[in-house]
């Protein structure tokens, strides 16, 4: 009950309006950098930090989660109608987002995007104000292998549901993690696959990566059959509200979304990707829409946006508790209590009791304002679209230079945006899909760290893997994954063989 | 606490009569690269500073550049190549910037530069969970010896201070610093939850980033890296234990090493002023920084020792040659 009240008094302290005035700047300007690739919701935060140095930590604060709910709404905005996922939480969404865009259906996606947002904010908020307890000792619960096995999963789980072929599907997965490799080792901070590239210590970032793999070689593909192809995209079809049918299908998708991203969101693996991953994927798997996923399916736009969104809630939990972050925004905000000389811990809750709820209430204020400025929104979005193809794709490469350039002010990484563009070419042509590189670049540094870990816990044996339950349970579960569709494939051509044997 | 500032005030005012008397007037634009993003240790400090000399009017159209990658060995060389003569333009360093050019054969290191002062830092403190059966550093070591592999320490990324303030330690105690099981994370919250979840014996890291869990009750402090014993923190050096390591993560800056001495002294009078400025002592007790500063010719002799102290160890844990 106790908490309860304490969020009735942060709501008391996020309605006032000079904090909602902030919240409302936040939201803005979290939109905007949102739409833009490359500057993604931590480095907005982080530009803003020196300049709320003047302002209360409290309304400073609310402006943060206006920045980081807002930038999520933005990133969707952008995969959907641009198919530059301009942070790596929007990268599912552009899946079905940007194919429901091609087919004139932009302004369904946007809204199902919105909607299950908020739906997800507001049933995250509220979970957060019961559970942020019981989340804390969840990211205290898993240690390394558990970690190793939940990623294992995940990529076991995405390879094979996505695309139509197998190998093709596990070929770019290990592209990825080969991708994943290049920088320092974890373990020893020495150089690897860099070629004496300073620009590549740090890795590759998987913005680059996923704006060349998505949006650039999308272009370059389109380009290539501009001759043959007369097929008219992007023509809007009919009525911008969503029908009954989309509601329908919607709802289920959002509050699964929910139901995954909001504890995922509390563990440090990987922010915002993992969940949306899970959620596209389990979206897939319960669909009777299933040829639909990758052509524009809404219930692949409804999910991961949900899943998006939550998991942001509940990043807040080991943030304030253990000051864990555990996604890039999230680190962002814990800097932001370094300037304010605010620490988090367990006593946050208590010593700065209206900061905090004031926080988790200005997240759900957040949520509201960002629907009532996004839906009317969405006409004037989808209009972009109607521009003449040439403009259209050529500013979309501007963007995307420019959101590749942004991240580093480096004119390395737009060379290395439009090798992965020429790359994801060759991958559409023979029809490999792409997201697993993606995934495996983002997961990828993550499984070695995890692997490396457990067996540095386990003295150098792999044993360690299977002797703890959860992780043991987490990759058989994998195994099975992977092997099914084998099986699967074998049963049935045993039982053709059977029934024409039986026929002859 | 304002008869403290009043205080601190005077004696800035003093600290401006004596020392500076080449730069009385404010310092005309000055750009502090910082190699790191929006939000990394180095840009904080670097934002600290520019707030400093701002707020106390001691420079003017003060600018933060940020230069991410590469270690931060992408700012040292671009600043090596493009700031040369160039006396508005500073450069932030750390701990660290001793440590990768060493283990990475990096082609810049801070001897490209020009060292002009050491400023703040924390010194490496080393905690357990409250319930551990730890209990002193003694018990750490023991236990340690034991079985070197069981025991696993908790710090930063690999090359990190924790790295070489654990090889240290092993080193003192009569072990092979490669008997260290040193299992890396990503950033302090990381450290923390292992320590909490016990997926660690022991971590390591600066007193403020675990000072809310000690407070609270859930972490227990086993020893400090200082020289002396710090105030407020309720724990033993490890030297008076025995263990002569002394140990900071700390942050500097530089200038290029083009500048002439009159120019490279200009400079150094408005860092002066400013680590004795009001602003810059209030950043510093707000986030828990301890005031190191050393004038130039200090700070280079200090970068020695830390150089020859970190290349020895690294070169014991096999990390560099």
């Amino acid at each position: 009950m106790d908490t309860f009240l304490a969020l009735l008094h942060g709501f008391e302290v996020a309605l006032q309006p000079l904090n909602l005035f902030w919240a409302a700047v936040g939201v803005t300007l979290g939109t905007a950098v949102g739409v833009l690739p490359g500057i993604g919701p931590s480095v907005a935060i982080a530009l803003l930090l020196p300049i709320t140095g003047g302002l209360d930590p409290t309304p400073a604060f609310i402006m943060f989660a206006g920045v980081y709910y807002g930038a999520q709404y933005g990133g969707s905005t952008a995969s959907i109608l641009l198919n530059t996922p301009g942070e790596s939480g929007a990268m599912m969404t552009a899946l079905d987002g940007h194919a429901m865009a091609r087919k004139g259906r932009a302004a369904q996606a946007l809204a199902t995007a919105a909607i299950g947002s908020f739906v997800a904010g507001t049933i995250a908020t509220i979970g957060l104000t019961l559970v942020a307890p019981l989340l804390v000792d969840l990211a205290l619960l898993l240690g390394a292998p558990e970690y190793f096995g939940l990623i294992v999963l995940a990529l076991a789980v995405i390879t094979t549901i996505l695309g139509n072929s197998l190998s093709l599907g596990f070929i770019s997965l290990f592209l990825g993690l080969l991708i994943g490799c290049v920088g320092l080792d974890p373990q020893t901070g020495q150089a690897r696959f860099s070629f004496g590239a300073m620009e590549l210590l740090d890795g590759i970032d998987t913005v680059i990566l996923a704006i060349g793999l998505f949006a650039v070689s999308e272009i370059l593909f389109a380009a290539s059959r501009a001759r043959y192809h007369t097929e008219e995209l992007y023509r809007l079809a009919g009525s911008l509200w969503m029908s009954a049918q989309d509601w329908s299908r919607s709802w289920r998708s959002w509050l699964r979304g929910t139901a995954i991203g909001f504890p995922l969101g509390a563990l440090p693996a990987g922010g915002s990707e993992l969940p949306t991953i899970l959620s596209y994927t389990l979206e897939r798997r319960l669909s009777p829409h299933k040829e639909e996923f990758g052509n524009g399916a809404i219930e692949g736009v409804a999910g991961p946006e949900a899943a998006n969104n939550a998991s942001a809630a509940g990043a807040i939990a080991p943030l304030l508790a253990l000051g864990l972050p555990t996604s890039a925004t999230a680190a962002m905000l814990l800097a932001g209590f370094q300037q304010f000389g605010i620490r988090p811990g367990p006593l946050l809750f208590e010593t700065n009791a209206s900061l905090v709820w004031g926080l988790i209430a200005s997240l759900y204020i957040s949520n509201v304002l960002l629907l009532v400025l996004n839906l009317p929104m969405v006409g004037l979005w989808v209009r972009l679209l109607t521009l003449p193809r040439p403009l259209l794709f050529g500013g979309i490469v501007a963007f995307a230079s420019l959101g590749a350039y942004t991240l580093n002010y480096n004119t390395f990484d737009l060379a290395l945006l439009f090798l992965f563009g020429l790359l994801g070419f060759v991958m559409r042509v023979v029809n490999a899909p792409v997201i697993p590189a993606i995934l495996g670049l983002i997961l990828g540094p993550l499984l070695e760290q995890h692997l490396r870990r457990s067996l540095a816990i386990g003295e150098g044996s792999p044993m360690i893997l299977f002797e703890r339950p959860i992780s043991c349970t987490l990759i058989l579960l994998a195994i099975v994954v992977v092997l099914s569709p084998l099986a699967v494939r074998i049963w049935s051509a045993r039982a053709d063989r059977r029934a024409s044997t039986g026929a002859a | 606490m304002k008869h403290f500032a009043k205080g601190l005030f005077a004696f800035a005012m003093t600290g401006v009569a004596i020392f500076a008397a080449p730069a009385v007037a404010e310092f005309k634009g000055l750009e502090i690269i910082a190699p790191g993003g929006p939000g990394s240790g180095q840009d904080q400090a670097a934002r600290a500073m520019a707030d400093a000399l701002a707020k106390d009017r001691l420079a003017s159209n003060v600018q933060v550049v940020n230069i991410p990658g590469g270690g931060g060995m992408i700012a040292l060389s671009q600043f090596v190549t493009s700031k040369e003569n160039n006396n508005h333009a500073v450069l932030t360093q750390g701990f660290g910037h001793v440590i990768f050019p060493i283990s990475n054969k990096s082609p810049v290191s801070l001897a490209d530069v020009k060292p002009l002062a050491l400023l703040a830092g924390e010194y490496e403190v080393m905690v357990v969970p409250a319930d551990s059966p730890l209990k002193s550093i003694d018990d750490v070591i023991a236990r340690f010896k034991a079985d070197p592999g069981k025991f696993i320490w908790g710090g930063g990324s690999a090359g990190s201070t924790e790295n070489i303030f654990y090889a240290l330690i092993a080193k003192q105690v009569g072990m092979d610093p490669k008997k260290v099981n040193f299992l890396p994370h990503a950033n302090t919250g990381e450290i923390i939850t292992s320590v909490l979840g016990k997926q660690v014996n022991v971590g390591g890291g600066g007193y403020q980033d675990f000072a809310p869990q000690i407070e609270a009750g859930k972490l227990r402090i086993i020893a400090v890296a200082s020289p002396e014993r710090l105030p407020g923190i309720d724990a033993p050096t490890l030297k008076e234990k025995g263990i002569d390591v002394v140990l900071a993560n700390w942050r500097g800056v530089s200038v290029h090493k083009s500048l002439t001495d009159k120019q490279t002294a200009e400079v150094a009078a408005v860092f002066d002023q400013m680590v004795k400025s009001p602003r810059w002592q209030q950043i510093m007790k707000e986030r828990g920084w301890l005031d190191l500063y050393k004038p130039s010719a200090d700070y280079a002799v200090f970068l020695e020792g830390e150089q020859k102290k970190v290349r020895e160890i690294l070169v014991e844990l096999g990390l560099a040659q």
